[in-house]
Parts: C-alpha cells; sequence; structure tokens
C-alpha cells in the first residue's frame, strides 16, 4: 500500500484543463492557494474568477485578502494576478457559453500580447442550478471552450468544484466533463496512450464521482474517431474497494452494445475484485495483458 | 447468503467410547438428515462403523471423510475450512472428534472463532470429546459450546462461556491490540487502510494477501457507519494481531436501524470472498463488524 497522500493539480507541462474537488471549503481554498502560488512562481498571468460577497472587494477576498498567501496579494498589487467577480463575469458573458469563451479568450490574448509566457485561469465553483438539459448543455459547451484554449495557447485552467456548495447534478456533471484531468482528494484521473487513467484510492466516499468521471470516460470514448471502446489504464490504483468496482462493472454493462471496457495493466487484484462483484461480458483484457 | 437457513448451531458432545458417542449423536443426524442437511461425520473407521449399523440405511445419506481432511483448529486454513461446508441453499451438519494430540489452546482458540466470527453460517458443528483425553482439552470442549448434544436432544451447556467481543478481550485468543483509532465516517477510512496494511503486514501476509486483509476492514467499516451520516459517523476501528496467526478486526459504529423481518441478504456477502470469517452484531449501543484474517 502507498503512503496515504493527497494528489496536487500539477503545472507541469503547457496546457492543461484540471478539476480541483473539495469535500470541504478549506481543502479547496488550500489546494487552489498552492496552484496559484506555483503558477505565479512560474511566471504566468493569473486571471481568478471568485465570488466577492456583501460587496467586498478584492483584497478583502480569502485568497487576495490580508489572510491569503503572501504572492497572490503582491500579485493582484503588481497586475501578475487579475481577479473579476463571478457576477461580473455573468454581466459581461450575458451567461452564454459562447460570451464566457470570448471573455476568457480575450483574457488569454490579452496576456499573450504582454509577453506573458503563459496564462493560468481559475475559477470558484460556479453553483449553477442546471436544472434542465439546456443548462447542462451550456455548461459542457463552456467546458469544451477551455479545451481548445488550452490546446491553442499556453494556457492552464483550474475548474474548482466545492461539493458543499454545488447539487448533486452538478458534481455529477463536473466531474463527468472533467474525467480526462481531475484531482479529488486521494485520487485523481488523467488520459494517456489513449487510455483513461484513475489513479490512487478509489472508495466509498469518493465513489458517486467516480461514477460520474466513468460515465464521461464512457461518453467521450462513444464519440471519440477511435472509440467507442473505453481503454482503461489501472496501474496507478492504489486501492479500490466493492463499491466502486460494482460502479465500474455497472457502468460496463450498461453500456451500449458494441461498446467495451478495455482493462490494461494493474493489479491482479483488482481482476478478482471484479470477478467477485460481477464482471460483464463487456469487460475485457487488453491483448497486450 | 443464507440468512433463511439460520447461523451456526454449535453443539459439544462429550463420550465414554464410540457407543456412547453414537448414542448421543445419532438423534441429531436423524434429525439433520430429515431436514435435507448434508452431513459429514469425521470420525475414526471404529465410530464410522458404529454410526453405519445405528443409521441403517440413512448411512448411505451421510458422507463418511477422513478426520485428516480437518485441520487442527490452530492450523492455517481450518477456517477457511469450516467455511467452504458452507452451503448457500441448504443446511450443513459436521460432527468430529478432538484428536487427543490437539493442544488445549489451540482448540480453544479454533472453538472461540467459530463462535465470534462464523456465527452466521448455516451450519451444525457437533464436536465431540472424549472423557478420557487431556483435561485441558475437555475444559475447552466445556467452556466453548453453548449447547450440549445428548441422546435426549439439545440441551444447555451450564459450563458455557461466551468469548468477550470487546474489551477486554483476551490477549492469547486475538493477539494484542496493534491499532486502534477513531476516524469520521468514510471521510478517515484512507487511514484505517494504511494502518491495517501495515498491522497486515507485520502480521505476515504479503502481497494480494494484505490487499485482500485491507479491503475486508475496509468494507467492514462502510457497514458500521452506513447506518448513520456515512460521511461523519463515528467509528472505532481496533485491529488486533498474532502474527503468523492472524489479524482480527473489529469495527464498531453507531447503532443501525432494525432490519426488516423478511431481509434475509447477508450484509457481509460482499466482503467475505475477502477474509476467513467476518461477523456482524447490531445491539442498542452500536452496530460491530468483525474480520478474521488467517496469516
Amino acid at each position: 500500500m502507498a503512503a496515504l497522500r493527497y494528489a496536487e493539480p500539477s503545472v507541469r507541462g503547457d496546457s492543461r484543463h484540471t478539476l480541483l474537488v473539495a469535500d470541504a471549503v478549506d481543502h479547496g481554498r488550500r489546494g487552489t492557494a498552492a496552484w496559484v502560488e506555483r503558477e505565479l512562481a512560474h511566471g504566468s498571468k493569473v486571471y481568478y474568477k471568485g465570488w466577492l460577497f456583501e460587496g467586498r472587494r478584492p483584497e478583502q477576498h480569502w485568497l487576495t485578502g490580508p489572510a491569503g498567501p503572501r504572492g497572490a496579494r503582491d500579485a493582484l498589487a503588481s497586475g501578475q494576478l487579475e481577479f473579476l467577480d463571478i457576477p461580473a463575469v455573468v454581466a459581461r458573458s450575458g451567461g452564454t457559453a459562447d460570451g464566457v469563451i470570448a471573455l476568457f479568450r480575450d483574457e488569454v490574448e490579452r496576456a499573450l500580447d504582454d509577453r506573458w509566457p503563459t496564462v493560468a485561469l481559475s475559477q470558484e465553483s460556479p453553483g449553477l442550478p442546471m436544472a434542465d438539459a439546456s443548462q447542462v448543455g451550456d455548461y459542457a459547451a463552456w467546458e469544451a471552450g477551455f479545451d481548445v484554449l488550452t490546446e491553442r495557447w499556453p494556457v492552464r485552467v483550474l475548474c474548482q468544484l466545492s461539493v458543499p456548495h454545488e447539487n448533486d447534478t452538478a458534481q455529477w456533471e463536473t466531474v463527468a466533463v472533467h474525467h480526462r484531468d481531475l484531482v479529488d482528494g486521494v485520487w485523481s484521473a488523467g488520459v494517456g496512450a489513449g487510455r483513461w487513467q484513475p489513479r490512487g484510492d478509489l472508495d466509498a466516499h469518493v465513489a458517486r464521482r467516480f461514477g460520474a468521471a466513468v460515465h464521461g470516460a464512457l461518453r467521450a470514448a462513444r464519440a471519440h474517431e477511435d472509440g467507442p471502446d473505453l481503454h482503461l489504464d489501472l496501474s496507478a490504483v492504489e486501492f479500490m474497494d466493492v463499491a466502486c468496482a460494482e460502479i465500474l462493472m455497472l457502468a460496463a454493462r450498461s453500456a451500449p452494445a458494441g461498446q467495451q471496457l478495455v482493462l490494461h495493466d494493474g493489479q491482479r487484484f483488482l481482476r478478482r475484485l471484479f470477478d467477485a462483484v460481477g464482471r460483464p461480458a463487456s469487460v475485457r483484457e487488453s491483448e497486450d495483458a | 447468503m443464507t440468512g433463511h437457513l439460520g447461523g451456526l448451531v454449535h453443539l459439544g458432545l462429550l463420550y465414554d467410547d464410540p457407543e456412547d458417542l453414537v448414542a448421543g449423536a445419532v438423534p441429531h443426524v436423524r434429525r439433520a438428515i430429515a431436514g435435507g442437511d448434508e452431513v459429514h461425520l469425521v470420525v475414526d473407521r471404529r465410530t464410522a462403523r458404529a454410526f453405519r449399523e445405528a443409521l441403517g440405511d440413512d448411512a448411505e445419506r451421510v458422507v463418511f471423510p477422513p478426520p485428516t481432511s480437518t485441520l487442527p483448529p490452530s492450523a492455517p486454513g481450518f477456517m477457511a475450512t469450516v467455511r467452504s461446508w458452507a452451503r448457500t441453499d441448504r443446511r450443513t451438519t459436521v460432527l468430529g472428534q478432538y484428536p487427543a494430540t490437539m493442544p488445549a489452546p489451540d482448540c480453544g482458540f479454533g472453538e472461540d472463532a467459530l463462535n465470534l466470527v462464523l456465527r452466521d453460517l448455516p451450519l451444525t458443528l457437533i464436536c465431540t470429546c472424549h472423557r478420557d483425553l487431556d483435561p485441558g482439552l475437555l475444559a475447552v470442549a466445556r467452556r466453548t459450546h453453548p449447547h450440549l448434544a445428548t441422546a435426549d436432544g439439545r440441551v444447555g451447556n451450564p459450563d458455557f462461556r461466551t468469548p468477550p467481543t470487546a474489551d477486554p478481550v483476551p490477549a492469547d485468543l486475538w493477539g494484542a491490540v496493534a491499532v486502534r483509532l477513531g476516524v469520521d465516517g468514510t471521510a478517515g477510512l484512507a487511514e484505517v487502510r494504511q494502518c491495517v496494511a501495515d498491522v497486515a503486514e507485520r502480521a505476515g501476509l504479503t502481497g494480494d494477501a494484505v490487499r485482500a486483509a485491507v479491503l475486508a476492514v475496509h468494507e467492514a467499516a462502510v457497514l458500521a457507519c452506513r447506518s448513520g451520516d456515512p460521511e461523519r459517523a463515528p467509528l472505532v476501528v481496533e485491529v488486533r494481531s498474532r502474527p503468523g496467526h492472524t489479524v482480527f478486526s473489529e469495527v464498531v459504529g453507531p447503532p443501525a436501524p432494525e432490519r426488516p423481518p423478511d431481509d434475509d441478504a447477508d450484509p457481509l456477502a460482499h466482503l467475505r470472498p475477502f477474509c476467513a470469517g467476518a461477523h456482524l452484531h447490531d445491539g442498542p449501543d452500536g452496530r460491530a463488524v468483525r474480520v478474521l484474517t488467517i496469516v
């Protein structure tokens, strides 16, 4: 067993679009502050979207105020970090997916024109109601817009999901959309060599969010040119419990006909666990096993 | 798994000679056959002959495995052997004889383990002990069986002593406490897993055996906090170890709501493949889930 540890969003590589999930407000703030400080130290221009309550100014926010890290306060003063209140984002963008993406694109272009080598964008949990399919679709569209930004420019995006502040639908959709790159306490997920790779400890505490990520990965695989099979790299899974194994097998069982879950690498014990909970025919071992 | 079949019935039978043994056991064996049980009589040749004569045609419905097919209680795999007798669709009755060479402490350990962690298996075990055996073995037989099998049927055993299931647990049963920690709900289970892994490795487990032990205790903890708010339920986890022999874990959580009377699903079915024994105890003060792993 690996020592207990919490994963942190990385700033390595030129471009990333990462979701930071936090069960508690203070966990999220610690992770976000560390990311912002690393980006500032890395020389990035940082655009931060946060909530300012009761008419407060950025200088009073938890990140850029007196209680925040010194680097963030100094960067706000110097202009390396720009802060925008989330209601102001909605007002400027019109609240539409296209409007939000246009606003972020303008910021990125402005920063690159000003010769910043990289741009870091982060926004706090938006508190979206996601009450119907249209709102869910809008959300997916603007997150896809972030992907376009990261593909085109040296941009790193850190989306924040504060579990206490979001409803079940928002949590599910947010994790599903970000299945390619997310960090959630003792587990995380990424993509490499055409395989989706969950990492760390997958247990009952995160089972629902793991299920959302599996759902997102299967959905994305169906739309991918190399799909519809989802290739799952298990080499970095340290622990998986029965709840998560059942979720994985159930997701594979309920996938549309023709879509398979292909297992790569990982512990032999995981196969024993899958067999114990019931492995459907739509789950198969890779040919390189 | 098998709730509708009833749990463990653990009978002792003290005897002076094979005929005495058979006279005390036959009513129970006939009742088991009539009830559709799978019946195993694990006895020496002379006693097997006596059983065949006493049972007549019914002897055809009984199997007589050699005594070597059951390991002494201290040997690795004994608990797994007992578990292997359990069926999902019928009860199993097994009668066995105490070997004269079996050390009394090992025998006591095995018998207490049956009472503590295999109590919900659909088994009737009839443990027979010759009155001329070592007094220590005889004392174990008297102490560890809630009921005695006699020619007149099952009677309560006034000498039975329930092994403690909470502090103070005798150290010679489950070993010394290796870890005792409190965690709040499912968010604290990573710490529990790390502790169990450390204890399991120190006890002599390796590789997948460690992973199985960790998974079983983790699932026990999930079950223990299912009754309240899983995120916040206070859990106390105690792990005991006898290096080279066993790892025993007990997870205590908040009281669980009463199960519907028609719910006969085994709530431990998902973790049983990963341990030698598991037991769920719901009491007014809390829910305790116990897991035994054999090294």
